[in-house]
């Protein structure tokens, strides 16, 4: 590898480092090799499939501007909201063409659907991600391979970056101002490759978004999918070597937590908060969350079935909830509240866990844009 | 799927989504995004375009 600075060694008393002693005889720039990671230069979170807080199989495409989460960050759609396509994990197992990765992100028209209708894999970047590349020379470059039956004409894959002029906004929902900056459309082989494409952010953008998109056709077979991962954006002309968003798994986990966080039960009796009870029949504990959201969670998920919960009575016994898990006013973006409500058993004013009474309990809160 | 009133708590109004099956799986403010996008959808279709993303260009 050549070197990039100082190519003079030793200095003199009223020597000028000047440039032609910084510049790399050569003319060529020293990047990160491919085992090295730099925190922060890659835009995309999640880039590398390795969170997926809402499960790694069968997560369906939206049903409103809102929904459609596969891994963490990106989110999946259809023209008109078309159901039979959904997003998994899956482990790539190829250290031959991938800079040792190991999940993908595989999107899969169900098989038997004639729906033609256009699928889109999206991340919406949030306003204070999106400046910081205003203005400049930006590179993506993506992972992605197909199945034996992707359907799309050609085998293509319609590669897209979008920016908008206003604040926060959800993509699907739409951007003020929406522009395309880059339209690509590479041709995928069932072996993965490398793509890149290398275009100018307006000095106006306040907002990014990145899709990947096909337009199926005829009826799906079993293998209508294309699996993507290693998305990199950078403010470069050139691809350099992939590196997630955060220089660990924590770090984008992190990341992932910011938009959205869910707290599963691992095992039974795993504990979600403490709190108090006000009635014979209900009340409140907090739940904070690992880190701090992007904004207030306007909604709490739970898996819909009361009796996956319970609350300690005086004697520490559990007591069944008898309505799901619900939101309160005073959830914030640092910590959570949620009500419980029992059919009887708890004493006004005691203190309660609310705990998993099997493992298909979870509470998720969304601060997804 | 459709959205319930459930109650409401300092002023701001609770709702309850009821899915196809009848489960209640998300409660929340009636300032959520996607209780806002179900309130868009019962107006007149507002759905993504139907375009090819994948023609030759």
């Amino acid at each position: 590898m050549a070197v990039g600075f100082p190519t003079k060694v030793d200095y003199n008393t009223g020597d000028v480092l000047s440039a032609q002693n910084m510049n790399d005889l050569s003319g060529t720039v020293n990047l990160l090799d491919g085992t090295q990671s730099a925190a922060g230069k890659n835009s995309i979170i999640n880039s590398a499939m390795q969170v997926w807080q809402r499960g790694t199989t069968a997560l369906a495409a939206a049903t409103s501007a809102a929904t459609g989460f596969t891994a963490d960050r990106w989110q999946l759609y259809r023209a008109s909201f078309t159901a039979n396509c959904t997003g998994s994990r899956q482990l790539t197992a190829d250290t031959v063409n991938l800079p040792n990765i190991q999940y993908g992100l595989r999107i899969q028209r169900t098989a038997g659907d004639t729906s033609t209708n256009f699928v889109r894999l999206v991340q919406t970047f949030e306003t204070v991600n999106s400046i910081p590349l205003a203005g400049k020379t930006v590179t993506l470059s993506f992972y992605a391979k197909k199945g034996a039956n992707y359907s799309p004409t050609n085998g293509a894959l319609s590669v897209n970056v979008d920016y908008g002029t206003g604040t926060d906004q959800n993509y699907i929902t739409g951007f003020t101002g929406n522009t395309n900056i880059s339209a690509t459309l590479p041709i995928l082989t069932t072996t993965y490759q490398r793509f890149t494409a290398s275009f100018t952010v307006p000095a106006a953008a306040t907002q990014l978004a990145t899709y990947f998109a096909f337009t199926p056709t005829g009826t799906a077979g079993a293998n209508d999918w294309f699996e993507i991962t290693g998305v990199q954006l950078e403010a470069s002309t050139v691809a350099s070597a992939f590196s997630t968003n955060g220089a660990t798994v924590q770090a984008e986990l992190s990341a992932c937590q910011r938009y959205y966080y869910r707290a599963v039960a691992d095992t039974t009796s795993q504990n979600f908060g403490a709190g108090q009870c006000f009635t014979i029949t209900g009340g409140r504990v907090v739940v904070s969350y690992p880190v701090t959201m992007r904004t207030r969670p306007t909604s709490l998920e739970q898996s819909g079935t009361a009796a996956d919960y319970q609350v300690r009575n005086i004697a520490g016994t559990g007591v069944a909830l008898s309505v799901v898990p619900t939101y309160t006013a005073l959830t914030t973006a640092q910590v959570a509240e949620v009500l419980f409500t029992v059919a009887s058993g708890l004493v006004a004013g005691n203190a309660t866990i609310l705990f998993s009474a099997n493992t298909s309990a979870y509470l998720g809160w969304s601060a997804e844009l | 799927m459709k959205y319930e009133y459930l109650h409401d708590e300092d002023g701001i109004k609770i709702y309850a989504r009821i899915d196809d099956d009848n489960l209640c799986r998300v409660t929340c403010t009636e300032d959520n995004p996607d209780y806002l996008a179900w309130l868009e959808e019962q107006k007149p279709v507002k759905a993504p375009k139907v375009v090819d993303e994948t023609a030759p260009e």
